[in-house]
């Protein structure tokens, strides 16, 4: 059989999936802010706000076995809790926390994702780069590149980083508007 | 005929001498020393043995040694007398022992060519039998050339032992290892035996029943990709490794349709349902999605369960228009919990529907390599399967076996060299196939089931893959089998392999 044969074969099932899984994210989209703004500015840069689908999503996420270490940086955020509910408190604390599902409880308590992304790769490299990792963490899940998040490594774009109505920029460079980070 | 010819006289002198003292029957093993003693006798003073024996100790002497002039080795000399010789003086020695040794060597490929057909993708190392290799027989060039009858031949022919050889290769250590020796009834193996020899265990597929293959297999590569890229870190207990499943079940349906069998219950464990769920059940992937993303599912609650071991039922229409329908069985943690429960609901389906011949269903029980090893139920299950009370007409056994228990090494897990051992206790055929080579496996398929319709009998097919990923995806596998991953790191998948 030619392999052009076989690729279309491939290309078709994976439109299927696509957009199946389009329609069930479609299905079970998430519930509109129950508040309108979360106002919150931990580098005076960004307005933020969260929903529902921040957990599952960051949940996906940093229950991969490929983050192994998540520090919150701010404890302190005045934000509501995951799908509006307020919680104005972590429930753990997770600065010393060297494992991901700890780290992670106070991420989903604390509504926005302020976390640094770290591997046991990385305690070996140099600081400037670990610093680097802590850049920007104010992140919607729309800024997720999740098209990236194969081959151990994870996409996060801030547009909303210099000017909220840009739109994602795909460099990779950390000067950019865009970050990438390698996290396996 | 006189009793006791050696003394010349006909005379008994001990009845378990007596039994033996036909020399029209062929000598054994069991009397070998009693002739050898008799030889010696023969060369001192030929005169004091009858004259039955006399002829009979002449004939060896006739023996052929031609082939020495030919260059060649001379091959070994019997150690033992029991090669009977030509009563009508027109077969040698040399040739009845040549005979004989080619019998054994065609036994011992039926016996022992599982250990080194070539059923791991991985290709680790396993011990390997010297009796199958034909130097271990001590033949030579010339012997190699020559013809020899040999029921291994279709159509009866005498064929060059080459040739059989050959024959025998193909047959039973290609992609294929078949166990059926341990079979006591002789109808079953002969069946086995022929189905197998006759075709060489390979089948001829035609374009169309590759391009389903082909499909099968990248419907599963491409969901397990899918499923990886869009939910990473989500536990799914991925089919990488061993997406020829998918294929597998998808023959073994078709074949079904053409055995107008109506329903199956299917049992299996977490690895690779969702991949089974998708594309052999017809789950729909948007309600797979849906799981994904937990909106469905209310396990802190009490209620509900984890996607992989959830269940499904469905009508499944083979390519020929006939309708199965299919139920895959919810399951447990305990991956074996389910094998009676997929039985009971069988039988329970038959006797309701008064099938007593037990042809309309089935049951395919899928199962990982060591909790099949590993886990007491399966033996209790199997025990069931030829009880009057408890019967179905044969379930087919899947075993995904790719090789590792989680981070548990085979020779850490079982005492067995497969992980099957235990399905011998049913006399039934255990084939073990590469999961790789896709035309074996629809081989083995077609000859699994076509013995379960035949002897209404359990049958195993052992399905070796691997396991490109760790257990779960939050298991690191390379940490705890580094040199297993290193080979798995090497393997191209099994899609690029068959394009």
């Amino acid at each position: 059989m030619a392999r052009e044969e076989a690729d279309e074969i491939a290309r078709v099932r994976r439109a299927v999936l696509e957009k199946e899984l389009s329609a069930a994210r479609a299905e079970a989209a998430p519930c509109p802010p129950t508040k309108p703004l979360d106002v919150f500015k931990p580098y005076g840069q960004s307005v933020v706000r969260e929903t529902a689908v921040t957990l599952p999503l960051f949940q996906k996420i940093f229950l991969s076995r490929r983050v192994t270490t998540i520090t919150r940086l701010n404890r302190e955020n005045p934000v509501n809790g995951v799908n509006g509910v307020e919680s104005d408190k972590p429930t753990a604390d997770a600065n010393d926390a060297t494992d991901a599902r700890d780290a992670t409880l106070p991420i989903y308590s604390g509504g926005i994702p302020q976390v640094a992304i770290g591997s046991n790769e990385d305690k070996a490299r140099p600081s400037e780069i670990k610093s680097k990792w802590k850049l920007k963490y104010e992140c919607l899940p729309q800024n997720i590149d999740t098209d990236s998040l194969r081959d151990g490594r994870l996409g996060i774009n801030f547009p909303e980083h210099n000017n909220v109505n840009k739109e994602p920029s795909k460099s990779t460079s950390d000067d950019d508007q865009s970050w990438t980070g390698v996290c396996r | 005929m006189t009793l006791f010819p050696w003394f010349g006289d006909g005379e008994s002198k001990s009845p378990t001498m007596g039994r033996i003292s036909e020399v029209n029957e062929l000598p054994s093993s069991l009397n070998l020393a009693f002739l050898e003693s008799l030889y010696k006798v023969y060369l001192r003073d030929s005169a004091s043995l009858s004259r039955e024996w006399v002829r009979y100790f002449d004939g060896l002497s006739q023996r052929d040694d031609s082939h020495i002039e030919s260059g060649f080795p001379l091959s070994p000399v019997p150690e033992n007398l029991s090669a009977p010789p030509s009563t009508n003086g027109t077969v040698s020695i040399g040739v009845a022992t040549l005979q004989d040794r080619v019998s054994e060597l065609v036994r011992n490929h039926r016996a022992r060519g599982h250990l080194v057909a070539r059923i791991d993708p991985l290709g680790l190392a396993r011990p390997q039998p010297s009796e199958i290799t034909p130097e271990s027989y001590g033949f030579t060039q010339a012997d190699l050339r020559a013809r020899v009858a040999c029921e291994t031949a279709y159509p009866r022919e005498l064929l060059t032992l080459q040739e059989v050889l050959e024959r025998l290769r193909h047959t039973y250590c290609g992609s294929i290892g078949a166990q059926f020796m341990h079979i006591d009834d002789l109808a079953v193996r002969k069946w086995l035996q022929e189905r197998m020899e006759r075709t060489q265990n390979q089948l001829e597929l035609k374009r169309e029943e590759r391009l389903r293959i082909l499909a099968k297999l990248t419907d599963a590569t491409v969901f397990e990709e899918f499923i990886r890229k869009k939910f990473p870190g989500a536990k799914s207990f991925s089919l990488e490794g061993a997406e020829s499943l998918i294929s597998l079940l998808d023959l073994l349906i078709e074949r079904a349709g053409e055995q107008g069998i109506d329903q199956m219950v299917l049992g299996m464990a977490h690895r690779g349902r969702l991949n089974v769920l998708a594309n052999i059940m017809g789950k729909s992937m948007r309600e797979i999605f849906r799981e994904f993303e937990a909106k469905d599912l209310e396990p802190c609650a009490g209620r509900g369960d984890v996607r992989y071991h959830l269940g499904h039922s469905n009508t499944y229409t083979t390519a020929r228009g006939h309708e199965v329908y299919l139920a895959l069985n919810f399951n447990p943690s305990h991956v074996e919990f389910v094998n009676p429960v997929a039985l009971g609901q069988m039988r329970a389906q038959q006797d309701r529907l008064g099938d007593r011949e037990r042809t309309r269903g089935m049951v395919l029980l899928i199962h990982g390599d060591a909790s099949f090893a590993g886990e007491g139920i399966v033996q209790e299950t199997l025990n069931l399967s030829r009880l009057d009370g408890y019967t179905v007409g044969g379930t087919l056994h899947v075993i995904v076996n790719n090789q590792i228990g989680f981070t548990t090494n085979p020779g850490e897990g079982r005492s067995s060299i497969y992980a099957t051992d235990v399905a011998k206790m049913l006399q039934i055929p255990i084939f073990h196939v590469n999961g790789e080579d896709l035309d074996a496996v629809a081989q083995v398929v077609r000859l699994a089931m076509d013995f379960r319709r035949e002897f209404k009998r359990d049958v195993v097919i052992d399905l070796y893959c691997y396991r490109r990923r760790g257990h779960n995806e939050a298991d690191e596998p390379s940490f705890t089998q580094p040199l297993m991953y290193r080979a798995i790191e090497q393997c191209v998948p099994v899609r690029e392999n068959y394009l």
